[in-house]
């Protein structure tokens, strides 16, 4: 942004002499914590008080708001705690905080940086365990229910499939339905000591023999968390690679319930992804419909809503209240998951508008008329924004619920009562609304082609019915290798996106393939990168395969969830090849990792062997243990190790060097 | 304006650096027997092959130059005519001046114990030159009995032990360093010169040096009979001022040239300053305050000792550093002592109603600044509930416009509950 | 000359000054994440002190008018710089007499915790434009002011 100020250009600076000046913008905010410099016969460089995204449309459509947004605090927060940045703080106890520092290497109690860092990481990635398995969980007892009322199965070789992989022999549908969601929830709510059935039938057999040996195949999911709790809790373990080890088992549960389960269930319910090229951003928008805006990360709560809104009843209703009809606009990982699905609610459906941190800005646009939301990435921060624009919020699962939102939890029972109160809600903000409020949404944000649809199983399908070409192309050398970029977006990596889209962009460079899932394919979608033109950013032999099969570069495969589909395309990978999982030239990065379900995810990496990049660390520096464990040992024992690098190209060359040692190993 | 400085050592040179500071224009003149600006304190280092000669000065490289002072080496005045305004130096010439400082210093003393004034092998230490004398004498001996066990006995001993002889210590007191120490304290230090094979005998006093017939001592026998051999003897017992060429002026001397706040003596346009002085400690610190004081007043304005409490001595000793502040050693049932002990870190307070007359920190000696000034300035602590080792700036925690701290103002033996 | 100015009633003790001072001395790199906290070589040349009513109090060098420091330093280590105001040291010159220690009468120096030789003395991050402990602080407790000598 550029301002006038006293009618200079402040674009431009070149003196030392600094002064403390504060800036008013539309008379309301004021940059504070800014150093402006300059003399006075100068130039003065006035910086936004928003940072920056790899978005631009999305960055000046931010900076120009009135609203508080995630990208304005981060100005306001940017000096961090040097001892929460490495991890060796502690409050489990009264006597606390304590901090490790040379003049005090240990808590009051004793604890070493080692364990503090240790207790402090399987708390988080324990915390985000915890939030995957509840996804699970919901989706499991939806399917159940479905089942026993004979509801609407979509994804019929989904549930051919699973019911087949999990040995139920039964032939009715809803049968089968019931029984995978049995099983699901009977391994979930396993004592701890007991281990937890589908993990073998689930896990590709190289990987569940190394899991074996080293000791790390989980019990219950809900009990390892619970019992990592305990464990973290005050003066219990101190031990910190048994609490690494506890971290790897609780990333076996979220990656293979959490994550890879959550996915097929719902496949089952709401229908496998089809590839297709879809509309994403903000214009997507249409005002002249009521917007319904999603966030969260549990698909099957929205399935009965999906079908009530394509009524005629409800079509009507909408007519009634002056509107064309009802959209649902995706937004965050749910969002992503309806997109990938679009195929199977192609008429209320509007299309993904961004991630998390695109969240407030569309609801900024005022072109949202009702928030439903039922897990993260539900941020605060959309509650002061929607109760200027008077936008209506609700919550269907309490363990999002947002301060000004209503509560109407979801069950499967109440679900046409739910649906129908979220129908006449969303008429009535929107009649209640629209005469009051400023729309404002950005021009030209977003693309109308982004490829979507991607699963395992129909990129499967688009590459012949095999992923045999895919390993023909990466020996042949025209794919180097394929890199998994996954995780959030935070604003403290470059900004919004940044490095996110600038290591992508370095990748492909270098001939490697990415597949994105999570927050991370929204940015990427939004700057164009999953659209097929992007193959001319790509290097000059994926560019050539890009072309030919009419694909970009970068691939999407939606929500966080699908982290666990991509787990599956490694695993089909694997197995042609006949090697295990750590073997293959195959590497992930989190690197604008947000939340602890992120460090969650990140433990299942490790565990599956592979090479996780993070561009923050995470929190774990202030213990040398932890560190070299996480960074070095563990490639010795299951294969995978986490990369800390902060800088893209240096982050690019590292994940290169790996993919290309992976090949010389495996002779190609 | 002429100004004259008689002595080129801590409060001389402070007194022509400031004066050069103050009077862009006046003709300074430093006249001196050291043909070398040293700072005395670290003497002992050369002795150690520490520090070579440069490397003992405490100017920048052409402080002279720079401040255009006109520096006479190797002369000593021996008369000064205050009538005529100038002074008398040994090769006879005169040398006016409008203003005059007597910084001087002072000169070791050997006491009178048989045989100690006579002995060929026998040196004090506050020159430069006996520390290179001694440090010639060092290479072929092999034992050296110091006869005083105060910092600067302590000083040598410790550099002649890193050379490889054998020292034996004498002291008067009960310990050694017993102006600064209680026994504890001084017990660190005598635990690890004894353990690099130090002598050390507290409580007795020298009594004969036995010469041979080359004129050296070759051994030192003490009042208890004990007798220590010797190849070189170090005495470090004491000083007197350097002022014999006051005789017939009106200057009061009373072991030292009286003045007063102002750095002035009893004669107009005389001024002294540094360890010449009568009846303060001879400490670095002090020399400095006094010769930046007497230059303030010579150059014409006012300009009194504000910080002339000279009972505070930092030393360090095979890396254990002690902090030594007023008198730690009273022994008075009034006064109330506090002590911290963890075996390695001592800490130790004396104070009677509020205020602290006393203290010691050895090995942890952080911010221990603090209790100088409290114990300087008595400055209550009545008021402050808490550990008196815990103790610190941000008790007294005071910032003014321009970012300086202050001490805040505490009303006496209002005790805050 | 530049000073740090200290609002002891935003300091919430956070340690953040104390980390930025030993950051930007760090040998081994000047980002938080190149400092080694278990590593005792690592030293910061400012403290914060709980008062007597438990409130903090940040403690830094004030690069005194007057420095104490200066006046009873004994070996040329400790000087002002009249141009920029600061007080500098210089460590090779230093005779680890603790004078100054000794002397600083707002308690602001003490001498290095390994070997108890060098002086952890403020030099104001040599010529940042903000020293570090400006910039870790996070309720602006700390800020640069410009004095009037």
């Amino acid at each position: 942004m550029t301002l006038n100020w006293m009618g200079l250009n402040m674009r431009k600076f070149k003196t030392s002499l600094y002064l403390e000046i504060k800036v008013y913008l539309k008379g309301k905010r004021y940059l504070k914590g800014y150093k402006i410099k300059g003399g006075f016969n100068m130039a003065v460089n006035v910086k936004t008080a928003t940072c920056e995204s790899a978005d631009k449309i999305l960055e000046s459509f931010i900076a120009d708001l009135d609203f508080d947004t995630c990208h304005h605090r981060i100005g306001t927060q940017d000096i961090k705690c040097g001892f929460g940045l490495q991890g060796v703080c502690c409050k489990l106890c009264a006597n606390g905080p304590c901090r490790v520092t040379p003049d005090s290497p240990k808590g009051v109690c004793g604890a070493t940086a080692d364990t503090i860092v240790a207790r402090n990481f399987l708390r988080a990635v324990s915390a985000g365990s915890a939030c995957y398995l509840h996804i699970v969980e919901k989706a499991a007892w939806n399917l159940m229910e479905t089942g026993k009322n004979k509801g609407n199965i979509k994804g019929k070789d989904s549930l051919d499939e699973l019911a087949s992989l999990f040995g139920i022999a039964e032939d009715d549908e809803y049968e089968k339905a019931i029984k995978i969601g049995e099983r699901v929830l009977g391994d979930l709510y396993k004592p701890r000591f007991e281990r937890m059935e589908l993990v073998e039938k689930l896990t590709y057999k190289p990987r569940y023999d190394r899991w074996q040996e080293l000791g790390i195949l989980p019990g219950g999911a809900k009990s390892e968390v619970f019992d990592s709790l305990i464990k973290t809790s005050t003066n219990l373990n101190s031990d910190p690679v048994d609490m690494l080890l506890h971290a790897l088992r609780l990333g076996i549960c979220t990656g293979l319930y959490g994550l890879f389960l959550t996915n097929r269930l719902n496949d089952i319910m709401l229908g496998e992804p089809k590839i297709r090229l879809a509309s994403v951003g903000f214009k997507v928008l249409d005002t002249d419909y009521i917007n319904i805006m999603t966030t969260g990360h549990q698909h099957s709560l929205f399935a009965h809503l999906e079908e009530a809104l394509t009524t005629d009843h409800a079509r009507e209703k909408a007519r009634e209240a002056g509107a064309k009809g009802f959209k649902l606009i995706g937004s965050t990982c749910v969002g992503q998951d309806m997109q990938l699905r679009g195929e199977h609610n192609q008429e209320v459906f509007a299309g993904h508008t961004g991630n998390n941190f695109t969240s407030e800005a569309l609801i900024a646009t005022g072109a949202i008329d009702l928030v439903i939301s039922e897990f993260n990435c539900t941020f605060p921060g959309l509650e002061s924004i929607s109760e200027e624009l008077m936008i209506k919020m609700i919550c269907i699962d309490d363990v999002a619920k947002k301060a000004n939102a209503e509560l109407v939890e979801y069950s499967y029972e109440d679900r046409e009562k739910i649906s129908s109160y979220v129908i006449e809600e969303a008429i009535k903000s929107y009649q209640n609304r629209r005469d009051k409020v400023v729309i404002n949404i950005p021009e030209n944000h977003g693309n109308d082609n982004t490829l979507t649809g991607i699963s395992e199983d129909s990129l499967r399908d688009f590459l012949g019915g095999s992923y045999k070409p895919l390993i023909d192309l990466i020996a042949k050398g025209y794919i180097k290798g394929v890199a998994g970029i996954v995780g959030c977006s935070n604003l403290v990596s470059g900004g919004h996106d940044v490095f996110t889209v600038k290591l992508t962009k370095e990748l492909i460079k270098r001939d490697i393939l990415v597949l994105s899932a999570g927050c991370s394919s929204g940015g990427l979608e939004n700057v164009g990168l999953m659209s097929p033109e992007a193959a001319d950013l790509a290097g000059g032999l994926l560019r050539e395969v890009c072309k030919d099969l009419g694909i970009p570069p970068v691939l999407n495969f939606g929500p966080c969830l699908s982290i666990g589909r991509l787990e599956q395309v490694a695993t089909e990978l694997a197995s042609i090849l006949n090697v295990d999982l750590p073997q293959l030239p195959l590497v992930l990065s989190a690197p604008q990792w947000l939340e602890e379900q992120a460090l969650a995810d990140g433990a299942f990496g490790l565990a599956l062997g592979l090479p996780l990049h993070l561009a923050k660390p995470p929190y774990i520096t202030g213990s040398k243990l932890v560190t070299k464990v996480l960074t070095e040992d563990l490639e010795e024992l299951t294969g995978g190790r986490l990369i800390l690098d902060d800088d893209v190209v240096s982050t690019a060359n590292r994940l290169e060097a790996i993919i290309l040692a992976k090949r010389v190993a495996l002779g190609i | 304006m002429k100004y004259l400085i008689l002595g080129a050592s801590v409060a001389g040179i402070n007194a022509a650096k400031t004066l050069r500071k103050l009077d862009k224009d006046g003709s300074i003149t430093i006249i001196s027997i050291d043909d070398k600006v040293y700072s005395r304190c670290m003497l002992h280092l050369y002795i150690g092959k520490k520090r070579s000669i440069d490397r003992l000065s405490f100017v920048e490289e052409y402080f002279f130059e720079k401040n255009n002072i006109n520096w006479i080496k190797g002369r000593r005045a021996t008369k000064i005519e205050p009538e005529k305004k100038r002074v008398v130096l040994d090769d006879g010439s005169f040398h006016e001046y409008d203003k005059l400082l007597i910084a001087t210093g002072s000169s070791a003393v050997v006491p009178p114990v048989e045989n100690l004034r006579e002995g060929k092998n026998v040196f004090t230490l506050r020159n430069l030159e006996d520390a290179i004398a001694i440090d010639k004498l060092a290479d072929g001996s092999e034992r050296a009995v110091i006869i005083g066990g105060g910092l600067i006995g302590i000083d040598v001993a410790v550099e002649l032990m890193d050379r490889g002889l054998k020292v034996d210590i004498v002291e008067m007191g009960p310990n050694i360093l017993p102006m600064q120490l209680d026994k504890r304290s001084a017990n660190v230090y005598e635990r690890e010169l004894k353990k690099r094979g130090a002598g050390i005998f507290t409580n007795v006093l020298a009594q004969k040096g036995v010469l041979d017939s080359n004129g050296n001592i070759v051994e030192v026998v003490l009042k208890d009979g004990t007798s220590l051999s010797a190849d070189m003897v170090i005495v470090a017992a004491g000083v007197r001022a350097n002022a014999d060429f006051i005789e017939g002026t009106n200057i009061k001397f009373d072991r030292g040239i009286v003045v007063n706040e102002r750095c002035e003596t009893d004669e107009e346009d005389i001024y002294a300053a540094g360890d010449v002085c009568a009846n303060k400690p001879g400490i670095w610190p002090l020399a400095v305050e006094e010769g930046i004081t007497a230059a303030y007043n010579m150059a014409g304005l006012e300009e009194k000792i504000e910080n002339s409490f000279g009972f505070k001595n930092s030393m360090s000793f095979y890396g254990i550093p002690t902090i030594s502040i007023g008198n730690p050693n009273i022994d008075d049932e009034d006064y109330q002592i506090d002590i911290y002990d963890d075996g390695k870190v001592y800490k130790k307070v004396v104070h009677k109603d509020g205020i602290i007359y006393g203290a010691i920190f050895q090995r942890d000696i952080s911010y221990a600044g603090v209790f100088t000034k409290i114990i300087a300035e008595k400055i209550p602590i009545d008021t402050i509930d808490k550990n008196i080792f815990k103790i610190g700036y941000g008790d007294f925690f005071n910032i003014n416009s321009k970012g300086e701290f202050e001490f805040t103002k505490r009303e006496y033996g209002l005790k805050i509950i | 000359m530049r000073r740090i100015m200290i609002d002891r009633y935003k300091c919430e003790a956070c340690l953040g000054c104390v980390l930025g001072c030993m950051v930007e001395h760090n040998k081994k790199g000047k980002s938080i994440y190149d400092l080694d906290l278990e590593d005792m070589a690592n030293e910061s040349r400012n403290h914060v002190e709980v008062d007597y009513e438990n409130r903090p109090a940040p403690i830094i060098c004030r690069h005194c008018e007057d420095p104490e420091c200066v006046t009873t330093c004994m070996s040329g280590a400790m000087t002002k710089n009249e141009e920029t105001g600061l007080v500098e040291y210089d460590k090779d010159k230093c005779a680890s007499c603790f004078m100054c220690v000794m002397s600083c009468p707002y308690g602001v120096l003490k001498a290095d915790r390994i070997n108890n030789e060098v002086i952890m003395k403020c030099d104001m991050c040599s010529n940042r434009e903000v020293p570090r402990c400006v910039e870790f602080c996070p309720t602006r407790a700390l800020y640069m002011v410009e004095v009037a000598r």
